[in-house]
């Protein structure tokens, strides 16, 4: 057995109970990821905005959260694990978003690679 | 004992550089005052890594005898200076804030680096940052191993992220100007965070070679000083083509003219940037307005356009980031970490999904043009810089402002698309904190925001102002 398939030190049960954990804590970490290197804006007020209730990550963020417990689970506790999923799942929520601007098959990522020899540029 | 009045170590790069042209200071005399300065002062403020005394005491003498000896390299000869600790400096710790790279030493100056040293400028230290950029995510003012960078106007808060120290050591005197970078907010946040001037220039008109690598795509170097002629001068210096980084471009920087006929600048206010911020950002902002009208037309009112900024800027740096410090994240050694959320931040980017990543990058090109067909019809658009002060050292930062938010997210656009941002200090709030707002323009256009910061900065006196330490 690879170490990448070694049985990590946080169990699927106690996996699945730090994701039900984090489902219970409102879904900070994707807001703070989203803003890359700054400071992430301040969540709105509970006063301003209905407190929503607490979603637990999709089954897709799960799914992926999986894959990083298999993978790196040696280095990862149940709580980080968790925190992982809530992440990922706000990951694929703005993933999500950014799938409803229109693009159509001609528009290529803004990266043009050149074939180019050395000091050609 | 510095040979000088405490005045000299807030005096602007223009105004030293006449003064050591002059030969009114000496460089050597100069660099001792702002190294007792750094030493003194810079702990107390997480401002600094580690001090090059032995470096800057050796650039200082070759500046005196150079200046002695009627040989004037320009503008910045014999100034003092600090950099980000993420460029690479020969023979010293570069240690890119974080424990892991604590001990890193690299055999070459950053271009960057060497650019000021052959403008003659004086290297005192490696400034404290972020651990890694911020690249993980963190959440929290205490985010290096040299701990939070705290502003100097109010040391319970912090001096913004992810170049902390840069901004705090410029605020504070203990350095005539620095060198910060940006991913996605990093330059002009600590300027508004710390009050200073903060250039983001646009992407690849300074290279980034031997500058730790975040995001490849979105990493940029600038200018942190005391007023935005500084950060000209220092652009000036800096920009330009560099045949070790392929993303650079030649484009020199070259301030517009001094002594040319003011023109009347066309300006537009983005609109909704004010709705939700605190009073005195919006206050002061308002005020600034007012001043801009002086020599501005006032556009209100400017839709910004709609997309998908946060989710775009989140999956590329998510993406690169977990790329760039991928044998970081997969050795475990990011539990080394300060920030409890960049302990596992690089295995939720790992998880990025390449298609995810790839329309990120789909998308830039119609975020691009969009923006641009809209800075077309301005010199600039301002907002906020900020929707709030600064953050106070302890709690997580969503705790701590309930309510508070800034409109369209402008410095996620701006990165997006490789345009240039100028933050500039336009009056204080709560807790005796910096508010500021941003000039923000085409590609390229780095020389009119500058301009624009001068023609502000000639009417106020807020850049004049200075902590008590």
């Amino acid at each position: 057995m690879s170490d990448s398939n070694r049985l990590p030190s946080a169990s699927r049960r106690g996996f699945a109970k730090s994701l039900a954990l984090a489902a219970a804590a409102p879904a900070l970490a994707g807001a703070a990821i989203a803003l890359g290197q700054t400071a992430p804006a301040p969540t709105p007020s509970p006063a301003l905005t209905p407190v929503p209730t607490p979603e637990a990550p999709s089954s897709v963020a799960e799914a992926l959260t999986d894959v990083a417990r298999i993978r790196w689970g040696k280095h990862l506790s149940g709580e980080q694990l968790g925190e992982i999923a809530k992440a990922l799942d706000g990951r694929l929520k703005g993933a999500e978003t950014m799938k409803k601007v229109k693009l159509t098959n001609a528009d290529e990522p803004d990266v043009v690679f050149f074939a180019e020899l050395p000091g050609d540029r | 004992m510095a040979p000088f009045a405490e005045d000299t170590f807030f005096l602007s790069v223009a105004e030293l550089s006449k003064k050591l042209k002059a030969k009114q200071i000496s460089p050597v005399a100069l660099a001792e005052g702002y190294l007792e300065r750094l030493e003194r002062i810079g702990p107390t403020l997480g401002a600094v890594v580690t001090v090059t005394r032995e470096r800057a005491l050796q650039e200082a003498k070759a500046a005196e005898a150079e200046i002695l000896a009627g040989k004037w390299r320009g503008p910045l000869h014999g100034i003092p200076y600090g950099v980000k600790d993420l460029l690479a400096t020969k023979g010293i710790p570069t240690t890119w804030g974080a424990e892991p790279y604590r001990n890193q030493v690299f055999d070459e100056d950053a271009t960057v680096v060497t650019k000021l040293r052959e403008a003659g400028a004086v290297l005192l230290g490696k400034l404290a940052m972020v651990e890694l950029a911020g690249g993980f995510g963190y959440n929290n003012a205490d985010a290096s191993f040299t701990g939070p960078g705290r502003t100097p106007w109010n040391t319970d808060f912090w001096s913004g992220g992810s170049s902390s120290g840069p901004g705090a050591a410029t605020a504070a005197g203990l350095v005539g100007f620095s060198i910060g970078s940006e991913t996605s907010g990093s330059i002009v946040t600590p300027a508004a965070f710390s009050g200073v001037s903060g250039l983001r220039p646009t992407y690849g008109r300074v290279s980034r070679h031997g500058a730790m690598a975040l995001c490849w795509t979105l990493d940029k170097l600038g200018p942190m000083c005391r007023t935005a002629e500084d950060c000209g001068l220092v652009m000036a210096a800096i920009a330009g083509k560099d045949p070790l980084d392929a993303s650079s471009l030649a484009r020199p920087f070259r301030p517009e003219a001094a002594g040319a006929k003011p023109r009347r600048f066309r300006i537009g206010v983005i609109k909704s940037s004010t709705e939700k911020v605190q009073p005195a950002v919006r206050k002061n902002f308002e005020d600034a307005l007012k001043v801009l009208e002086g020599f501005s037309e006032i556009v209100p009112d400017v839709a910004f356009p709609e997309f998908p900024y946060g989710p775009a800027v989140g999956t590329i740096v998510s993406a690169e980031g977990a790329s760039a410090f991928r044998d970081l994240v997969e050795s475990g050694r990011s539990k080394e970490l300060r920030v409890p959320n960049d302990r596992w931040g690089g295995y939720a980017a790992s998880m990025t999904l390449a298609v995810d990543y790839i329309q990120a990058m789909r998308l830039r090109t119609p975020i691009r043009k969009g923006l641009d067909a809209l800075y077309a019809k301005f010199d600039a658009l301002v907002s906020p810089t900020r929707a709030s002060v600064s953050y106070p050292i302890g709690p997580d930062f969503d705790k701590v402002y309930p309510g508070i938010s800034g409109g369209p997210s402008v410095i996620g656009a701006g990165n997006l698309a490789g345009q240039p941002a100028l933050s500039v200090l336009n009056g204080f709030g709560e807790h005796g904190l910096p508010t500021a707002f941003q000039f923000t323009g085409r590609a390229f256009l780095d020389e009119t925001l500058v301009s624009l910061g001068m023609a502000y900065q000639a009417r106020t006196e807020w850049h004049r102002k200075r902590p008590s330490l």
